[in-house]
């Protein structure tokens, strides 16, 4: 297990560093700062001289070298646009999206979970109707559409729920439910599917000849091996999370990292960009070696050696 | 190793991930309403210091209820106070600082913090003469000292190699000199005549060049230290009607109406204001409706549910204007080279169509692009052409291309626009009666702003595009007219005609107010004659209002929550 770890944290680095690299010439080849701050009114003599004053008038090298560099101090760099160190507005923004990144996510499982065993259970009851119609529609909704609906509904129209912007547990509940609702049909479908697979297996049937009570058989004996891929889909799911959803963010005026980096690719704010892009694939290449190794723990059938 | 083992490990993780989940969880939680402005025990401050405590952001539910509070909605703002800094503080910075020249309720120059300004007989000096009972937020007087600093900071030595503010950089190269000359007069001596000038020290520009700055605030720092600066981003201390009580970035700015502030017919009369950055259009109207807001920019589609509400609609009016940018129009080989074509696609729009389009409140085919009905140098000549498309058909046929033969594919770049609405269908409206009317295979390519904006102004790749965009509206014209009509040697300009070069160059000297309107009204109806840049009239902004609102009166070109001071609430 050692070993494994070592060699996923050094293909973890190179991930990263060809993160970095793509992300820097993709952005730095479509535009800069300099045009984003130039006023109608002014020319290209403005222009270069504001590239001059941003770093950018260097040989594209030498400002990744420079990137570079200040990567092995954690220095995104100041952003163009706002002044302040990247990593800087990074962290301001990071309690904004683990609020509700983990809220989504503990909703996906507190709900998705149990939906879906109840629908295996209950196969081709209601219970699995309603099961598999919530997660069709939790999946084919677009987030942005059904984040509006819902601010029009609770907000505007029932007038339950704040429409707008981040501040006690009221502003929490619909955009935690909106994120959330994605992950959730994921888990349901997932947990129903896996669930019933594990129904079906010799050993659940041995159990249930031996007279064991069915509430026994199924959160004692089936759902320990239902859950291994729930495990795995959730980590994923964490891993997207974190990274903000850039359009519940903008809809409901979010203050989180997905915004941040919308704003940093919209006026080419490289630093921000930067900052914002290596930060999400931090968070996936975390969150999927944390997941493979549960995955071991958890199913002693796996060994990484 | 054995289950009994297998499960201690799987315990003491599980554990471990808790712990860690838990503390995740109360960094997020602790730090529900993060506030930047922190007690300031090492900046300047008097008894009356702004302050900052921490508080929670207020429930927006319970912000517009109050009598007292009014609640506005932008959809997003720069973030950076200093002029030499920002890129456009319109949504805040209007109201929250102090400028040396302001405007009255027609956009017509009146004293702000400076009550007399002057111009030496060569053109060259402007003198600013400052006020003595204007005071910044933390109660300590504005002074010629404050107003020394702040352009020796913007356009002084040192400042054009540190500026991220385009105007800074444009007006630093210009400026040769900086001093105060009496104790309450400062003097700026350009070296070419800044006709200009008190339009920039105005607040109808977006640059915010004429505010003042609190010198105290850099004491102990270089004048262009970057830390210095983004500490006083965080806590701006200005001499606005409006002072800054609390600050989350890019999310909220709380406001309180300023008591001292020295114009009290100017005063904001509501007692707190609370501005909010909400980018999504639907959701500024769904706050309206559910009265979480009381002022924010919506589109005609949500008029009829606003007011269902009990709300209304303020138009805010010629807010942005269209312009159309023929680039590399001197390039002989180039189509629009020649007049007849620039004329012919001018004649060739039906304003019918467009006002079809967008609603005959919110678009008006008047003024020639920049120049709006409320601009200096604005005439009924400026407006639109007349829709004539047999007169379109026989002028491109004069260029050389009847029915659009050989003239090649025509490139439109546009973009999707905050400040007019549907630009990109506007866009392609036009694209449909070039088709139709002159023949010509037009094609529409909505793009991303900056890239376009690179391409423009740093290349010639783009040449023989046209460029279809908007841009706010403004009172005076001169520099924009100096870029695009004046500068030979910028890369974005309109033209190679040495002629309009020389007549720019002559109209943009001329100072006095009466003179100068007229000698821009010339140059303006010569070069919309020439057809280089064309337009086709401007928007008018729909503000939605909610029920609290009785009145308000947004000042024309503004495009931000202007002249709060008329707001009435019910």
């Amino acid at each position: 297990m050692k070993r494994f770890i070592v060699v996923r944290l050094a293909q973890a680095a190179l991930t990263l560093w060809l993160l970095s690299l793509a992300v820097f010439l993709s952005v730095h080849l479509t535009g800069d700062p300099a045009a984003y701050l130039l006023g109608p009114e002014l020319g290209s003599q403005e222009y270069e001289q504001l590239k001059k004053n941003l770093g950018l008038d260097r040989p594209l090298i030498v400002q990744y070298g420079d990137f570079m560099w200040g990567l092995t101090h954690l220095d995104f760099g100041r952003s163009a646009v706002k002044g302040i160190p990247a990593r800087d507005l990074l962290l301001q923004r990071l309690p904004a999206t683990l609020e509700l990144a983990l809220s989504a996510f503990v909703l996906s499982i507190i709900v998705g979970v149990p939906i879906g065993i109840l629908s295996a259970v209950k196969r081709d009851t209601i219970f699995d109707h309603f099961g598999k119609l919530f997660a069709v529609v939790g999946i084919a909704a677009p987030s942005f559409w059904v984040a509006i609906m819902g601010i029009l509904l609770f907000g505007a129209i029932l007038g339950w729920l704040p429409t707008f912007g981040r501040g006690g547990l009221d502003h929490l509940i619909l955009p935690a439910c909106v994120l959330g609702w994605a992950s959730m049909a994921g888990m349901v479908r997932l947990a129903r599917s896996s669930m019933l697979e594990v129904l079906d297996s010799e050993y659940v049937k041995f159990a249930r000849i031996k007279g064991l009570k069915e509430s026994l058989v199924i959160w004692k004996h089936a759902l320990k091996n239902a859950v291994i891929p729930v495990l795995t889909f959730g980590g994923l799911t964490l891993a997207g999370l974190l990274n903000g959803s850039v359009a519940i963010e903008v809809v409901f005026a979010w203050p989180g990292i997905g915004r941040l980096m919308l704003t940093g690719i919209q006026t080419r704010d490289f630093p921000i960009v930067q900052a914002t892009v290596l930060a999400a694939g931090f968070f996936y290449i975390v969150t999927a070696l944390i997941v493979d190794i549960l995955y071991a723990y958890v199913n002693p059938r796996i060994r990484y050696d | 190793m054995n289950r009994l083992q297998l499960k201690s490990h799987l315990l003491s993780r599980l554990v471990i991930l808790g712990i860690a989940s838990a503390l995740l969880m109360s960094i997020a939680c602790g730090t529900a309403t993060e506030t930047t402005k922190s007690s300031t025990s090492d900046t300047p401050s008097t008894s009356s210091g702004v302050t900052a405590k921490p508080t929670s952001a207020p429930d927006p539910k319970s912000a517009a209820s109050g009598g007292d509070k009014v609640t506005i909605l932008v959809g997003g703002w720069g973030g950076r106070f200093a002029p030499l800094y920002n890129s456009g503080c319109h949504a805040f910075g209007i109201n929250h600082g102090g400028f040396l020249v302001r405007s009255d309720e027609n956009r017509q120059a009146i004293p702000g913090i400076a009550t007399d300004w002057q111009v030496s007989d060569d053109g060259l000096t402007w003198t600013f003469t400052i006020r003595d009972n204007a005071v910044f937020h933390d109660g300590t007087p504005v002074t010629a000292d404050d107003v020394e600093f702040t352009w020796l900071q913007t356009w002084g030595p040192g400042a054009l190699e540190v500026a991220t503010s385009s105007t800074a950089i444009n007006n630093a190269k210009n400026t040769a000199k900086i001093e105060k000359t009496g104790r309450n007069q400062v003097s700026v001596t350009h070296n070419d005549v800044a006709s200009g000038f008190p339009s920039l020290m105005s607040d109808f520009t977006g640059s915010c060049h004429g505010l003042v700055l609190p010198k105290k605030f850099w004491d102990g720092a270089d004048i262009h230290d970057q830390d210095r600066a983004v500490e006083y981003d965080q806590n701006p201390i200005a001499a606005g009607p409006l002072k800054m009580l609390d600050l989350i970035p890019d999310e909220k700015m709380a406001f309180e109406s300023f008591e001292d502030y020295y114009d009290k017919d100017r005063q904001i009369p509501i007692k707190y204001v609370d501005l909010f950055k909400v980018p999504d259009l639907a959701t500024r109207a769904a706050a309206l409706e559910a009265g979480d807001a009381d002022i924010a920019p919506v589109s005609l589609d949500e008029q009829s549910r606003i007011e269902k509400s009990g709300g209304k609609l303020i138009w805010g009016p010629e807010a942005s204007y269209f312009r159309i940018q023929l680039l590399g129009a001197w390039m002989p080989d180039i189509p629009f080279s020649k007049k007849e074509v620039r004329q012919a696609m001018q004649y060739a729009l039906d304003m019918d169509q467009f006002i079809a389009l967008y609603g005959e409140e919110v678009f008006v085919p008047k003024g020639w692009a920049y120049v709006t009905p409320a601009s200096i140098g604005y005439s009924k000549e400026l407006d639109a052409y007349e829709y004539n498309p047999e007169k379109a058909k026989e002028l491109l046929a004069q260029a050389g291309f009847p029915n659009g033969e050989g003239f090649g594919p025509l490139i439109i770049n546009t973009w999707h626009s905050q400040g007019v609405p549907f630009l990109p269908e506007s866009a392609e409206l036009a694209a449909n009666m070039w088709r139709e009317v002159l023949g010509i295979q037009a094609e529409v390519r909505v793009g991303d702003e900056v890239a376009i904006k690179k391409a423009a102004n740093s290349s010639d790749t783009i040449y023989g595009q046209l460029i279809w965009r908007d841009n706010e509206a403004r009172v005076d014209g001169v520099s924009i007219t100096r870029s695009g009509f004046g500068d030979p040697s910028n890369k974005g300009r309109a033209h190679e005609d040495q002629a309009i070069f020389d007549a720019t160059v002559k109209a943009l000297s001329v100072i006095p107010p009466v003179e100068k309107d007229q000698a821009l009204r010339e140059l303006y109806q010569t070069i919309r004659e020439e057809g280089y840049r064309f337009s086709i009239g401007y928007v008018n902004i729909p503000w939605g209002a909610s029920s609290r609102i009785a009145d308000w009166k947004p000042q024309p070109m503004a495009f931000y929550p202007s002249a709060l001071h008329t707001i009435r609430l019910k």
